[in-house]
């Protein structure tokens, strides 16, 4: 039991270096595609139900007068 | 270690330098990220509004379903006054009819005013003066006779509590005795006047659903303070049972932002929106002029035994809603007013007047209909209004320049 344990937590050896990899590769799509990907998709979101359900609010105005601003030159 | 005074001032600057970029850094992006997402909701708002509604899988009952959602009050009070309840009922007469009536210029511009419905009074306009007339409003009134005139309104002492002023320094309600003033019992909402939710098109649900709240500013002419020296309470009351129908019937509430009064009596129909053109929003979306004018169908409507409002309607190619409106009286309504601000916020929201006999829905009992109603009852809103105001009501409201008059006869 103690030798497999050591063997998998071995980093030196083959199924761990496999094992390393793959979380390297979860790791890797978690933080830059997935968590980024929600706080995005998540802010737009608010974003877009803001402006949507209060089309006479302050800040929609804001977001169209600089967009008009950027857009039209 | 030792630092000059150069080096300690660069060291700082980098510091607060570095603190800027990691924080405003993020800071922009969220805001840009919001920005992106405030853009979008606002330029494909139906699209969002109905993802959500599809989303959140909220359901409207059909017409005649239990309608809960439709009888609860948004604003304030909505109880009607046992007293001035009677009294309308008895056939409560407006100050100025009788002016009104012998008046021969007060025919709406074409295309411009929105006549409101109202309904037909079986007695004379004198005699159901004479007969309510002592009894309208509240017990402080009832040896005041009522007037026509906006001189007599300009003699009533005025009030310092009694809401803002907006014009004019002659006109004024009368001083009431706080301690000597009846309490009312707590006020409930007569559920038998408001309107149950209509049966929603599918591809509507989504902008039913989405609440709206229009901030309104009411202002009230000379003949509506003579009339009522309780208006303040009395337009809070209208205000919240007009909030509670266009509630039920599209999902748009109204929210009293102000009151106030402007000089002198103001026209019925299209003339009063000058009164109506001239007053400031003053941070509201909407601005309602009441009067307790109305103008006499023989002399001025278009169909007989109908007072005309009047509201200032946008080109559908603005994709703006109205913002200002005059409303009258409905002198066999429990509150009097309420029909006519139904109306003419229906007019603001897009809907249309049916006039034509031979249309289904001129019988239907629709605020729109210019046919004769019986007084008291919950109104509703025909099929064809109900896609109208739903259709325009995420728009924003007008800023006052796409104001134009209607050439197509809305």
């Amino acid at each position: 039991m103690a030798d497999k344990r050591i063997e998998k937590s071995q980093p030196g050896t083959e199924s761990g270096a496999a094992e390393t990899e793959a979380s390297g590769r979860l790791g890797f799509v978690m933080g830059w595609v997935v968590l980024p990907g929600s706080v995005i998709a998540f802010l737009v979101g608010l974003g877009a139900h803001w402006g949507a359900r209060h089309p006479d609010a302050w800040f929609v105005d804001a977001v169209k007068w600089v967009a008009e601003r950027l857009f039209t030159g | 270690m030792a630092y000059t005074a150069r080096g300690m001032s660069d060291s700082k600057s980098l510091i607060f330098l570095k603190l800027g970029v990691l924080v405003g850094g993020p800071l922009a992006i969220m805001l840009g990220l919001l920005g992106v997402g405030i853009y979008l909701g606002d330029a494909h708002r139906d699209t969002v509004l109905q993802v959500e509604s599809f989303v959140l899988g909220r359901e409207v009952g059909p017409e005649g379903g239990d309608g809960d959602g439709a009888i609860e009050p948004t604003g304030g009070p909505a109880e009607i006054d046992p007293a001035v309840g009677d009294a309308a009922r008895a056939g409560a007469t407006m100050g100025g009819e009788d002016e009104v009536a012998r008046r021969d210029d007060a025919r709406p511009v074409e295309g411009t005013a929105k006549a409101a419905p109202v309904n037909e009074s079986g007695e004379s306009p004198a005699d159901a003066a004479e007969a309510a007339t002592p009894r309208i409003g509240s017990a402080t009134d009832a040896e005041r006779p009522a007037t026509d005139t906006p001189e007599a309104a300009t003699a009533a002492p005025a009030s310092p509590t009694d809401g803002e002023r907006i014009a004019g320094a002659g006109i004024a309600a009368p001083k009431r005795d706080p301690l000597n003033a009846v309490v009312a019992p707590p006020p409930t909402l007569d559920t038998s006047s408001i309107a149950r939710t209509p049966a929603i098109p599918d591809d509507l649900l989504g902008a039913y659903m989405t609440a709206r709240t229009l901030k309104v500013r009411v202002l009230v002419d000379a003949s509506l303070v003579n009339m009522r020296p309780d208006w303040i309470d009395y337009v809070q009351r209208v205000v919240s049972v007009t909030s509670a129908n266009l509630r039920a019937l599209v999902g748009v509430e109204l929210s009293l932002y102000g009151v106030g009064r402007v000089e002198g009596v103001v026209e019925a129909g299209a003339e009063g929106l000058v009164s109506a053109n001239e007053a400031a929003l003053d941070g509201a979306q909407l601005l309602l002029v009441l009067t307790a004018q109305g103008i006499d169908s023989a002399e001025g409507g278009a169909i007989p035994g109908h007072a005309a409002g009047a509201a200032l309607v946008v080109d559908p190619s603005e994709r703006r809603l109205g913002t200002r409106a005059v409303v009258v009286a409905s002198p066999k309504e429990s509150l009097p007013h309420t029909r006519s601000m139904l109306h003419e916020v229906a007019h603001l929201l897009g809907a249309e007047d049916i006039t034509d006999v031979r249309d289904p829905a001129w019988s239907s009992g629709t605020i729109m209909s210019f046919a004769p109603q019986a007084p008291g009852g919950a109104p509703s809103i025909d099929p064809q209004n109900l896609r109208r105001m739903l259709t325009r009501k995420s728009w924003p409201t007008s800023s006052g320049a796409e104001e134009v008059e209607p050439s197509h006869g809305r």
